[in-house]
C-alpha cells in the first residue's frame, strides 16, 4: 500500500510540477508563482506541524494552539490552489488528491493530540502510584513486581516493538490482584491501601500500554503521508 | 463500588513544577486572551442587531440571544433549552463568549466556522426552524435592515451577508481581563494564595493536559469517561470546552448534569483521571477556576438567573 501511495504521489507531483513549469514560461507565470507560493506556505506549515507533534510527544509543547494553527495553514492552501488551477481538470485532480491526504493528516493529528493529553497524565500518575507503593509498602514481593513493571514501562516509552509490549503484559499479569495466573498476587496478600493503589496504578498502566504504541504508530503513519510528494 | 474508589494521595514528589509566586513564567500552558480587533464595525454592528432579532426564527419567537444571553454568561442557566415545537434540545447550550477562539464549534465539534454553525442553528428545526431565504425576505421588507445591509455590504440583504454579519459579531464576543489573565500578564497581586494553589493543582493533577491554550480548552477533541462514566454517553467524543468564564456557566457538561463547579471538578477528576479528590483540593481548584471570569464591554461576565 505504501509503495502504491508513493507511486501515485510521485505521478501527481510530476503532473503538478509539469503544470507549474508550463505556466511559469507562459503568459500565466503570475498564476504559477502564486501556486508555488501557496505550496511553499503549506510545506512550511507541514514542517512546523511535524516538529510540534514531536515536541508534544516529548512533553515540551504544553499548549496545542500551535498545532491548530499549523493544521489550518496546511488546509488554507487547498482553496487557493483550487482557484488557481481552475480549467485544468488533470491538475485539479492532483489538488483533490493532495486535499484528501491533508484530511488524513488532520485526522491523525487530532488522534495524536487526544491520545497525547491522556498519555502525559497517565505517565505522571503511573510514576506517582509506583513511587507510593515502592516507598510505603512493607510487602517486598509487591515492591519487586512494581519495580519490574516500572522497568518494562520505561522500556515501552523508548521502544513500542511487540516484544516490549509482551514484556509489559507479562509484568501486568504478574502484578494484577485479579490475575488468574499462578504467578499473580492474590488480593489477600495486599493491605486494603496497597490494593487500592495497585488498582489505580494498573488502570493507568493499562492505558499507557495501549497509548504508547498507538501514538508511535500514528506519528509514523502521519510522517509517511505523501503530502510533500503530492506538492 | 467503594473498593473501586482510589485513594488519591498527593505526594510531595508529585507536586507541579514550582509556579512563580510573583508572576507567570514564560512557559505557562495558558495564554491570556486579547480584546478583539473589530476590523469591520458596520458588519459587526449589523450582526448584533441580527443576533438579537427574533425574526431569525421560524415563528419569530426567539433570537440567538434567547439561548445566548449577552447580558449574563452568553448562555442561560437551563440544563437544556426548550426546543421549538416542544420538549428540550438534546444537549446543554454552550456559551457564545469566546466561541470564536475554539477550533471547532458545538459540543461534538461538528462545525469548523462560526458561519457554518450559525447557518445550521438557524435552519435546525428544533432550534430556530427557519429557512435563510425566508429570513432574507423578512429583513429586506424592513427599511432599517435594508439600509444597514446596504451600508455594510453595499447591497440588499442576502443569505451570505446575513451569516457573515452574525459571524463578524460573534468574533467580537471575547472576554479579556480575567484576574488569571492579569496574573499571566505579570500582576502578582491578581491571585490569592489559595487560587495559586488551585492553579498548581490544576496543572499537577492533569486538568491542564486538555484545558490549555488561549481558550483554556477548545483546541482538541477528547473522549469522556476514560476511567469511569462522566455523564450521558453520547456524544462519545467531545470538543474540549473552554474554561473561560466557567464559574458563570453552570450547569456543566454536555448534558448539563453537574449543578455546580465543585461537583463538576470532582466528577471530571474521577472520570477522566481516576483521581478521587479531597474536599480541599476541589475547593482550591474551584477557587482557581473562579479567576477565569473575564469582562464583556467592561463588565464582568455573570451567571444567568
Amino acid at each position: 500500500v505504501k509503495i502504491a501511495q508513493i507511486v501515485v504521489a510521485t505521478a501527481l507531483a510530476l503532473m503538478l510540477l509539469t503544470w507549474l513549469v508550463q505556466r511559469s514560461t507562459s503568459s500565466q507565470s503570475g498564476t504559477a508563482q502564486l501556486a508555488i507560493n501557496a505550496l511553499d506556505r503549506m510545506s512550511t506549515a507541514e514542517g512546523a506541524l511535524h516538529r510540534d507533534l514531536l515536541r508534544a510527544r516529548a512533553g515540551i509543547l504544553n499548549n496545542y494552539d500551535p498545532l491548530v494553527a499549523e493544521v489550518n495553514a496546511t488546509r488554507d492552501g487547498i482553496p487557493r490552489l483550487r482557484a488557481l488551477v481552475q480549467g485544468d481538470p488533470a491538475v485539479g485532480a492532483a489538488v483533490d488528491r493532495l486535499a484528501a491526504t491533508i484530511d488524513l493528516q488532520e485526522e491523525s493529528t487530532e488522534r495524536i493530540k487526544s491520545s497525547n493529553a491522556l498519555l502525559r497524565n497517565s505517565l505522571a500518575y503511573f510514576r506517582l502510584f509506583s513511587a507510593q507503593l515502592t516507598a510505603s509498602s512493607h510487602d517486598l514481593e509487591l515492591a519487586r513486581r512494581i519495580g519490574g513493571l516500572t522497568a518494562a514501562m520505561l522500556h515501552l516509552t523508548l521502544d513500542t516493538a511487540p516484544d516490549v509490549i509482551d514484556e509489559v503484559d507479562q509484568e501486568l499479569r504478574a502484578i494484577s490482584p485479579e490475575s488468574v495466573s499462578p504467578e499473580g498476587l492474590s488480593p489477600k496478600d495486599l493491605s486494603p491501601e496497597d490494593a487500592a493503589t495497585v488498582r489505580a496504578l494498573l488502570a493507568h498502566a493499562g492505558l499507557l500500554r495501549r497509548l504508547l504504541p498507538a501514538i508511535d504508530h500514528a506519528l509514523k503513519a502521519l510522517f509517511a503521508l505523501p503530502v510533500q510528494q503530492q506538492q | 463500588m467503594a473498593a473501586l474508589v482510589i485513594l488519591f494521595l498527593l505526594s510531595p514528589s508529585f507536586a507541579a513544577p514550582p509556579v512563580p509566586t510573583s508572576a507567570a513564567g514564560d512557559d505557562e500552558p495558558i495564554a491570556p486572551i486579547q480584546a478583539p480587533v473589530v476590523a469591520e464595525p458596520l458588519k459587526a454592528a449589523l450582526g448584533e442587531r441580527l443576533f438579537r432579532d427574533p425574526r431569525l426564527s421560524r415563528d419569530n419567537s426567539r433570537s440567538c440571544n434567547t439561548c445566548h444571553d449577552l447580558d449574563t454568561n452568553g448562555a442561560t442557566s437551563n440544563v437544556r433549552e426548550p426546543a421549538l415545537g416542544g420538549g428540550t434540545l438534546t444537549l446543554n447550550t454552550p456559551t457564545v463568549f469566546n466561541a470564536a477562539a475554539n477550533f471547532r464549534l458545538n459540543w461534538a465539534g461538528g462545525f469548523r466556522s462560526l458561519e457554518a454553525q450559525a447557518a445550521a442553528s438557524i435552519e435546525s428545526p428544533r432550534t430556530m426552524g427557519a429557512r435563510l431565504p425566508e429570513i432574507v425576505a423578512k429583513l429586506a421588507a424592513d427599511p432599517a435592515f435594508a439600509h444597514d445591509f446596504e451600508e455594510a455590504y453595499g447591497h440588499e440583504p442576502d443569505a451570505t451577508s446575513l451569516i457573515d454579519a452574525l459571524a463578524s459579531f460573534e468574533r467580537t464576543l471575547i472576554t479579556p481581563g480575567s484576574r488569571f489573565d492579569r496574573w499571566l500578564g505579570g500582576d502578582a497581586t491578581a491571585l490569592s494564595p489559595e487560587e495559586l494553589k488551585g492553579y498548581r493543582l490544576f496543572k499537577s493533577l492533569g486538568c491542564v493536559s486538555c484545558h490549555q491554550g488561549v481558550n483554556i480548552g477548545g483546541n482538541l477533541f477528547q473522549r469522556h469517561g476514560i476511567f469511569h462514566p462522566l455523564a450521558s454517553p453520547e456524544p462519545e467524543i467531545l470538543r474540549v470546552p473552554s474554561l473561560r468564564n466557567v464559574a458563570t456557566t453552570a450547569p456543566y457538561f454536555h448534558d448539563g448534569s453537574a449543578a455546580d463547579l465543585g461537583e463538576a471538578v470532582e466528577r471530571m477528576a474521577y472520570a477522566q483521571l481516576n483521581a478521587s479528590l479531597e474536599r480541599e483540593q476541589v475547593e482550591d481548584i474551584a477557587a482557581f477556576l473562579r479567576t477565569l471570569t473575564g469582562t464583556f464591554r467592561g463588565r464582568p461576565v455573570r451567571p444567568a438567573p
